[in-house]
């Protein structure tokens, strides 16, 4: 009987937590398409002109759900494999997603190898995607496909040298002991490892750049019903790949160089006069009523009544979110760690996507041989650079007793030099060679 | 317990029928895929063994790499004709049967002559074993680390050479 | 806890399969697909001895395998395509068969910015000889 009841557990759980995820990355790529456009849109672009809202939004995404749902139940083997082969992509983004742990014990999958698991559910997407096109269509311009997996793969090896600084500071690869190890030694490995953070940002940027422009285009080019071109679910569902693929790069990105679910001055500790309730906890519940307050007069002023409706969501979910940050304040400090860890989690994963669309919008576009070989020839290098000048500070820091703050000073002084020296060298080559116009 | 016997059945059932529809695809990228199936099977055992760097690094190296270098390449390169593919080497029969044969019975002589002797019970490993892994990687065995750098090397050679004559 | 054993036992019907694989089919790619399931079901019994005797070692050695594995298949797969002529890629297919030019499929396919089209021409010119 109590055998019954551990797997009957075990299933229950794995099946909500899978739900949950889905759920939240659904509305994680819906909160990303509407901010890629009214950041377009900001910027005055011509494609931004008719602006997709949020109920625009949630509508194409139901007619992609339902396109998707009509692969499934199809019998012929035509459609049932492209839409397999979505899956695949789709389903390894759960998976990597399900492994970032969002506080001290808010976690679905607790893996001591996370990021080393990240980055191979990362490759099944790629897998995903490849399959999907190859399938649906069979005369498909498959070097496009190749290039753009090229393109993924050469970055994410950039990024995965990025990374790595922040696996010599903390001695682990495992997502929750390296942000132990940024709570131990009281800095972000941010300040530790800059230009680590920077080539990151520069790779994830540059190899998520075509993949997941489709989702900014407009409705016009996919036809006026998405679903009744043959194999034409997989071009939502290749852009929502792209976008469950920035948001776990924005979940990495927080938990390696921004501390993850630790607030900003994790180690400062002061008490309110009298009370248990630490001074800076209670930042969260008044930013989410400064929110509400905020949102509220926002809809009240609102001409439109769609804008209105939203705002006046906005504002609930907001107070919500305050009663929630605020009541918690009073219960065991075990459960501040679990809500507020992972309110923080969120905040600086929706600053890094906002940052990272925000630079997305201001940097040309660029043909494929050009990021493929500034990959190579410079951030590749400047990489692996970058990991023999963070563990020399390191040693610097344990051996000579170097002040953090000079040793890493020093070390990001020399990776800059060298990586401007290479820079020089990319360009002088590039004009020798007379390739690019 | 209970949950690890149903675990390990269902990943090991999977990855036996997977293999098994594998080598028997007439379609090469079915079997690609079906390669796929099989490695996350294994990687799944592997996890069940707490063996948590070699699943991490399995999904990595076998089922990234390697598999989406066949599926690549297939979908690339191979000509349509050339992707239905159900001819056998029929010649080969003959010997495969032996081959088997020969393994089959090696196990159950392995099997007979260790008769009376008991398996050791499976050892718990620390389940945190990655530190470990780590340790011997880079301190008790790195001259074996460092070798394996050597057919690496020697494949980066070997496939610049093969692009360079082709592009030549 | 399950017994060692039966971890052998799906590495050994693994390691048969892969070998049958490899020793029956005709095709090259169905060959190194093949090998590399033998790989695979060697390292599911490295992997139990390892846990059998509570050390690391024998992830060691699979992590080794691996490795060469996966260089392995870069290496074969060169191999095989350069001695099967395959070099060609698949944009060859640009060229509008005619037959190819009146099925839905065809015209339904992804019509591709007009830089891409342009550089993959070009990509498919420089390859040919």
């Amino acid at each position: 009987m109590s055998q019954a009841l551990e797997i009957l557990k075990a299933i229950a759980v794995g099946f909500l937590g899978a739900i949950g995820v889905v759920a939240f990355l659904l509305a994680g790529v819906i909160w990303v398409s509407v901010m890629d456009r009214r950041i377009a849109q900001s910027l005055g672009s011509e494609s931004a002109q008719d602006a997709i809202n949020l109920p625009e939004q949630l509508q194409r995404l139901a007619l992609s759900l339902k396109s998707y749902m009509r692969g499934l139940l199809a019998q012929d083997a035509g459609r049932f494999l492209p839409w397999l082969a979505s899956l695949i992509s789709v389903a390894a983004g759960v998976i990597a997603f399900a492994s970032l742990s969002f506080g001290p014990a808010v976690h679905l999958a607790d893996f001591n190898t996370g990021l080393i698991f990240i980055f191979g559910a990362g490759f099944l997407a790629i897998h995903g995607e490849v399959l999907a096109r190859g399938f649906s269509v069979q005369n498909a311009p498959l070097a496009g496909l190749a290039r753009n997996a090229m393109r993924v793969a050469s970055f994410e090896a950039g990024a995965a040298l990025a990374l790595v600084s922040g696996v010599i500071l903390s001695g682990s690869i495992s997502l929750k002991q390296i942000v132990a190890a940024q709570l131990d030694q009281g800095a972000w490995f941010f300040f530790l490892a800059p230009v680590g953070f920077l080539l990151y940002l520069a790779s994830s940027i540059a190899g998520i750049d075509t993949v997941s422009r489709p989702l900014a285009r407009t409705a016009v080019e996919c036809g006026e019903n998405p679903a009744d071109r043959p194999g034409a679910f997989r071009w939502p569902f290749g852009s929502l790949g792209a976008t469950i693929h920035l948001l776990i790069g924005a979940g990495l990105a927080t938990t390696v160089f921004w501390g993850g679910w630790l607030r900003p001055f994790a180690s400062f500790r002061d008490h309110f006069a009298g009370t248990p309730v630490e001074l800076l906890d209670a930042m969260p519940p008044l930013a989410m009523a400064a929110t509400a307050v905020y949102c509220r007069r926002v809809a009240s002023s609102e001409k439109d009544a769609v804008r209105k409706q939203l705002m006046s969501i906005a504002s609930a979910i907001s107070a919500g979110l305050f009663v929630i940050l605020a009541g918690v304040l009073f219960a065991p400090p075990a459960a501040i760690a679990a809500v507020h860890g992972a309110f923080w989690f969120l905040a600086k994963m929706a600053v890094y996507i906002y940052g990272f669309l925000w630079l997305r919008a201001r940097i040309p576009q660029f043909r494929f041989g050009r990021p493929i070989r500034a990959a190579w020839n410079f951030l590749i290098p400047l990489a692996a650079i970058n990991v023999v000048a963070v563990a020399a500070a390191l040693v610097t820091r344990e051996r000579w007793d170097w002040s953090p703050a000079l040793s890493t000073l020093v070390m990001t002084a020399i990776a800059l030099g060298i990586a401007i020296w290479l820079a020089l060298h990319d360009m002088s080559q590039t004009t020798a060679y007379g390739v690019e116009p | 317990m209970f949950l690890d016997r149903l675990l390990f059945d269902f990943f090991a059932a999977i990855a036996a029928a997977s293999a098994l529809a594998m080598v028997t695809r007439r379609n090469i990228l079915h079997a690609a895929i079906l390669l796929l199936a099989t490695l996350l099977a294994i990687g799944g055992i592997f996890l069940q063994l707490q063996a948590e760097y070699a699943f991490a690094a399995q999904l990595l190296l076998f089922a990234g790499g390697v598999v989406l270098l066949f599926v690549l390449v297939v979908m690339l390169l191979v000509p349509e004709s050339l992707r239905q593919d159900a001819s056998f080497n029929w010649k080969n029969y003959v010997i495969s049967a032996l081959v088997l044969v020969a393994l089959i019975e090696i196990l159950a002589l392995v099997w007979a002559r260790h008769e009376g002797t008991i398996w050791p019970s499976v050892a718990a490993l620390p389940p945190n074993n990655t530190g470990a892994m780590g340790d011997a990687l880079f301190r008790d065995d790195l001259l074996a680390f460092e070798f394996a750098s050597v057919p690496l090397l020697a494949t980066i050679i070997g496939v610049v050479m093969l692009a360079k004559r082709r592009t030549e | 806890m399950i017994p060692v054993e039966q971890y052998l036992v799906l590495g050994l019907v693994l390691f048969l399969i892969g070998a049958g694989g490899a020793l029956l089919r005709r095709n090259p790619v169905m060959i190194l697909m093949s090998i590399e399931l033998m790989l695979a079901a060697v390292t599911v019994n490295l992997i139990a001895f390892s846990r059998m005797w509570g050390a690391v070692n024998g992830q060691l050695f699979s992590i080794f395998i691996m490795a060469d594995a996966a260089a392995q298949t870069a290496l074969a797969l060169g191999i095989v395509v350069a001695c099967k002529g395959w070099a060609r890629p698949a944009t060859a297919t640009r060229s509008e068969p005619a037959e190819m030019a009146d099925s839905a499929d065809y015209r339904n396919r992804e019509q591709p910015v007009a830089a891409d089209a342009e550089e993959a021409d070009s990509y498919a010119e420089r390859l040919q000889p």
